[in-house]
C-alpha cells in the first residue's frame, strides 16, 4: 500500500481551452494545425494511460480519489514507485 | 460644444471593438466636417449617439458592426451587445449570433476519470483504459471535424473550459448534424 507522506498522483491535462490555446499558440495560431497537433497529444494520452495499466498487469491498482482536477492513485507500492520513475504519474507530499 | 453633438462612449483600453469603431469613424470625411464632435469616457448603458451625429454616421456603424457580427467572435459579440449596438444588425445576421458553435471534448479530468469508474463499476484497470480509450476516439473525432474544414474557413476562440468555433457557417452546420460540434443558446 501506499507510503502515508506521499500521495500519487496521475494527471493528463487540464482544462480544453487552455490547453487547446497552448497548441494554438505553438501553431502561430492556425486552428486546424493546433487542433491537429491537440488530437495528437490526446492519442499520446491515450498510451500513456495503457503503459500505466499495463505495468500494473498481476498487482493491485486503486483510484483513490478522481474529483475535480485531482487524481490519486493506490495500490502497489512497488509499482507505483516504477510508475513515478516512468513519468506516468509524480509523487506529491502530503 | 452642443449636448446634441456629444457622443458618449466607452474609452475602456481593453474593448478593442471601441476603439475600432472610434477609428473607423474618425476616418470619415463626414464627421471631419463636423467641428463639434466630442468622444467621452463615459456611460453605463452602452455606446450613444446624438440624432444629428448619427445621420451621419448610422450607415458607417451599420457596416462596422456587421464586419464584427459575421466574425462570430464570442468575446466581440459580447461587447457589441453590451454596447447595445446589436440594434445596428438585420434580423437574419442578428439570429445567427443566438448561437455558439462550440467544441467540447473533455472536462475536469478527475471528474471524467471517475464517470469512467462509475462506468466499469469502480474496476480501476478498467476505468483507466476505457478512458484512455475515449481520447482515442476523440482525437479521431477533432480529425474528423479538420478534414470538414479543408478549404473552408475556421477560427478558434480557446479559454479557460470553453472553445468557440467561427468559420464557414455551412461546414458548421454539418459538423452539427454530425455530432462533432455543438451548437448552442447564447442568449
Amino acid at each position: 500500500m501506499k507510503d502515508k507522506n506521499y500521495e500519487y498522483i496521475l494527471s493528463v491535462h487540464w482544462k480544453e481551452g487552455d490547453d487547446l490555446v497552448e497548441h494554438l499558440k505553438a501553431q502561430n495560431n492556425d486552428a486546424k494545425k493546433a487542433l491537429i497537433s491537440w488530437a495528437d497529444s490526446m492519442d499520446q494520452i491515450a498510451l500513456h494511460l495503457e503503459k500505466l495499466v499495463e505495468i500494473f498487469e498481476g498487482k493491485e491498482l486503486k483510484i483513490e480519489d478522481a474529483t475535480d482536477f485531482h487524481i490519486s492513485l493506490n495500490g502497489d507500492i512497488k509499482t507505483l514507485e516504477q510508475a513515478v520513475k516512468l513519468n506516468l504519474i509524480y509523487k506529491q507530499k502530503i | 460644444m452642443k449636448k446634441d453633438d456629444i457622443i458618449q462612449i466607452f474609452s475602456d483600453p481593453e474593448l478593442r471593438i471601441i476603439k475600432y469603431i472610434v477609428k473607423k469613424l474618425a476616418n470619415m470625411s463626414d464627421l471631419q466636417v463636423l467641428p463639434n464632435i466630442y468622444l467621452q469616457d463615459f456611460h453605463e448603458n452602452g455606446l450613444y449617439f446624438s440624432q444629428r451625429i448619427l445621420n451621419y454616421v448610422s450607415n458607417h456603424i451599420k457596416a462596422q458592426v456587421e464586419n464584427i457580427a459575421k466574425r462570430k467572435n464570442p468575446d466581440e459579440i459580447s461587447v457589441l451587445k453590451y454596447l447595445n449596438l446589436l440594434r445596428f444588425l438585420e434580423e437574419d445576421l442578428k439570429d445567427s449570433l443566438k448561437f455558439d458553435y462550440t467544441l467540447r471534448i473533455y472536462m475536469k479530468q478527475g471528474d471524467d476519470l471517475a464517470w469512467f469508474l462509475g462506468k466499469n463499476e469502480g474496476e480501476a484497470k478498467e476505468a483507466i483504459l476505457d478512458w484512455a480509450y475515449n481520447f482515442k476516439w476523440q482525437a479521431s473525432r477533432i480529425r474528423k471535424l479538420v478534414n470538414m474544414f479543408e478549404n473552408k474557413e475556421l477560427e478558434i476562440h480557446a479559454e479557460s473550459q470553453y472553445i468557440f468555433l467561427v468559420g464557414d457557417i455551412e461546414t458548421l452546420e454539418k459538423a452539427v448534424d454530425k455530432n462533432l460540434v455543438q451548437k448552442e443558446e447564447r442568449y
